[in-house]
């Protein structure tokens, strides 16, 4: 079996070594890359959403690179999400492509066993003892890279070159990415917060905190967001994602962290009371907490025209204006442009330090 | 005075509106239905609503500004989840949220009666009658019960193939059956049947010269269609469209197909995708036609027109 999936941000890195250890062979694609976009929005009904373009294209390259297996997560909701791999398997199939399709979802569960046991040949125990050991490489790989990117989200705003700071993150990435035994990922991940402290350091001393919201693959993947975060960190703003990789499969996929979830749409619910299938409760209520934690601003990302991301924006907008805290909505396609985006970007900025040299900070309580 | 509650004419209103009449007319209230879709109403709805919500939910939320101050309350129903088969079916997040979109955009709005159907937590008559009590009916008091009966006599909605459509318990204009290609126009009941929102593409179909064929499945179609489908969308309102679509194309009945939708519907993208790969498979012509509150209804007209020309030419073969 050569599995390929679609590619969100540095997933390749942590499904590789998981699929790998369980015995299966990965295609890794080029790096998902603006012609693979364009060559999924030419494939993609018109509109569809970006997420599917974007990983419409990428499953074309990974079966150019010799794919016979495309590894889906999917589920039976109201967002589009739920609709990628069958979807995406039809248009491949009538483009004349030959695969097999493995949707794993928590409907679709005993399928997902077969397939891997299957990888080891059928017998259990073994695909048992493998599974534990591609989990617990994935499952350190996935924490380390959390961490790596925490710890450079922290320290951007302070970094007197924040592109060698960028470098640092990309070297240690690598390094995680290479990584094929559990040890060498726990001293990496020791040695984290004392590479990045080894950065040298400009004169900041309070930088402006934005909480970036949003749909989960305009978050995760810097190809379509134009790497919001860095940008954000390179003008000194200190971003904190509701969502990274690592909280993304632990949520979605192995449904971890639903404290966490439950209380984000508890706090939610008096604006919202049905999530409706994306990332919109779950965004709002990280708004709401960013007005209790005194963020600057919120940024919120989606792609054009993603219903769930649209139609919370409405409240979105409420929340700002009643509690006074600065909001962007950006929605990307595959038309945008980086130059548009950095100038909204540095707009907002400038509004935020305006706001802070005039001391207004959001209100606490609905007044 | 009864209490007058007000329902605006879009949406899924168009598909349920005698059953939720009914049921609040039995209840003792005076049912008011807003005016239908217009230039104004959309115009302000396309001011107010989030620029990429599609059309119809502009035409909603103009008419909530055109009708919240002749009603003492709105009805708004939210449509969250529907079991067909005993497989959940959901409404497009647009369905599901809209009650909550309407107190973002009008925050000083009254009072919003929400009727929750998800029959993930109850079935949809205990939606009616948890409703009923809400409103401070007896739970005893059998109201919801006739509400139902009565609403299943109003039914003939915009149901039953075979029978003429009903919609807002006026049958539609019949169509004049002419001899022409048969064209299953297929596109949500909000759009076919509203006249401002679908640009009367279904008078431009039989104007053509072709004999429109628009089928709503019933409930049992539903089920038994549903059963066939290999991998069923998980939208009920789309699952319609699809059933719809596959009863047609089963018995042959068709000559050609257009697919309406409007600009930036989410569920669209997917159901056109299912139609055409799995339903139409290049069997017969397919045409789609995208509204939004810009376009000229004499372009789509020239659009249709040059389809059912082609459909002819193709017969005459």
């Amino acid at each position: 079996m050569k599995a390929a999936f679609p590619w969100v941000g540095s997933i390749y890195t942590v499904l590789e070594s998981v699929l790998r250890e369980l015995g299966a062979q990965v295609v890794v694609p080029p790096q998902l890359s603006d012609d693979a976009v364009a060559l999924g929005a030419k494939l993609a009904p018109e509109a569809m959403c970006l997420p599917f373009k974007a990983t419409l294209g990428n499953m074309v390259n990974s079966l150019e690179a010799g794919a016979d297996t495309l590894v889906y997560t999917t589920g039976s909701w109201s967002c589009r999400y739920g609709y990628y791999g069958r979807l995406q398997a039809d248009i491949l199939r009538d483009l004349g492509y030959r695969f097999d399709l493995l949707e794993l979802s928590h409907e679709n569960l005993p399928n997902t066993v077969r397939a891997v046991a299957g990888l080891s040949s059928g017998s259990l125990p073994r695909a048992l003892r493998r599974a534990v050991r591609a989990f617990r490489l994935g499952w350190l790989k996935s924490v380390a890279l959390d961490r790596a990117g925490e710890v450079w989200r922290a320290t951007m705003p302070f970094a007197d070159s924040p592109d060698y700071c960028w470098g640092v993150l990309k070297a240690i990435e690598e390094e995680i990415r290479l990584a094929q035994r559990p040890d060498t990922l726990v001293r990496t991940y020791g040695s984290v917060e004392a590479r990045f402290a080894a950065v040298r350091r400009n004169n900041r001393v309070r930088p402006l905190r934005v909480k970036l919201l949003g749909e989960s693959y305009c978050v995760l993947e810097p190809l379509v967001n134009f790497d919001i975060v860095r940008r954000l960190g390179e003008m000194g703003v200190l971003v904190d994602p509701f969502l990274t990789l690592h909280r993304w499969l632990g949520l979605h996929g192995l449904r971890l962290g639903r404290n966490e979830m439950a209380r984000a749409r508890r706090a939610a619910a008096t604006y919202w009371r049905y999530c409706c299938g994306g990332e919109d409760a779950n965004s709002l209520g990280h708004m709401l907490r960013a007005v209790e934690l005194r963020y600057d601003g919120v940024v919120h990302v989606g792609p054009f025209a993603c219903m769930p991301s649209t139609v919370v924006q409405p409240t979105m907008v409420r929340v700002s204006s009643s509690f006074d805290l600065p909001f962007l909505s950006i929605s990307l396609d595959e038309h945008s442009a980086e130059t548009g985006l950095l100038t909204r970007l540095e707009a907002f900025v400038d509004l935020l330090e305006r706001r802070r040299r005039a001391g207004l900070t959001s209100r606490r309580s609905f007044l | 005075m009864a209490t007058r509650i007000g329902i605006c004419r879009s949406l899924h209103t168009f598909n349920h509106y005698p059953l939720w009449r009914a049921f609040l007319s039995e209840l003792g209230f005076d049912v008011v239905l807003s005016e239908p879709v217009n230039r104004e109403t959309l115009d302000f709805g396309a001011r107010v609503a989030p620029a990429e919500v599609c059309l119809p939910v502009k035409a909603f939320i103009g008419q909530i500004a055109r009708i919240a101050d002749a009603v003492d309350a709105l009805f708004i129903p939210r449509l969250v989840c529907r079991r067909v088969n005993r497989r959940l079916f959901f409404g497009c997040p647009k369905a599901i949220a809209l009650p909550d979109v309407v107190r973002a955009i009008f925050p000083r709005l009254g009072g919003i009666i929400e009727l929750i159907i998800d029959e993930r937590e109850r079935p949809e008559w205990q939606a009616f009658r948890d409703l009923a009590v809400s409103l401070g009916v007896s739970r005893w008091r059998p109201a919801w019960l006739s509400a139902c009966h009565a609403a299943e006599e109003a039914l003939g909605v915009t149901r039953a193939s075979g029978s003429p459509l009903h919609v807002f318990g006026e049958e539609v204009s019949p169509l004049p059956t002419v001899r022409g290609p048969r064209t299953a126009v297929v596109g949500h009941s909000y759009l076919l049947f509203d006249r401002h929102l679908g640009m009367n593409v279904l008078k431009h179909v039989s104007d053509a010269g072709a004999q429109v064929v628009v089928a709503f499945p019933s409930a049992k179609e539903l089920s038994r269609h549903e059963s066939l489908l290999v991998s069923p969308p998980s939208w009920y309102y789309e699952l319609e469209l699809l059933t719809a679509t596959g009863l047609s194309v089963e018995t042959g009945a068709i000559d050609g197909l257009l697919f309406v939708s409007s600009f930036a519907c989410g569920t669209a993208p997917v159901t056109y995708e299912m139609i055409r790969r799995k339903l139409v498979r290049g069997k017969f012509p397919m045409l789609t036609l995208l509204l939004d509150e810009q376009t000229g209804e004499a372009g789509q007209r020239t659009r249709i027109e040059s389809f059912v020309d082609l459909l002819m030419l193709k017969g005459k073969r």
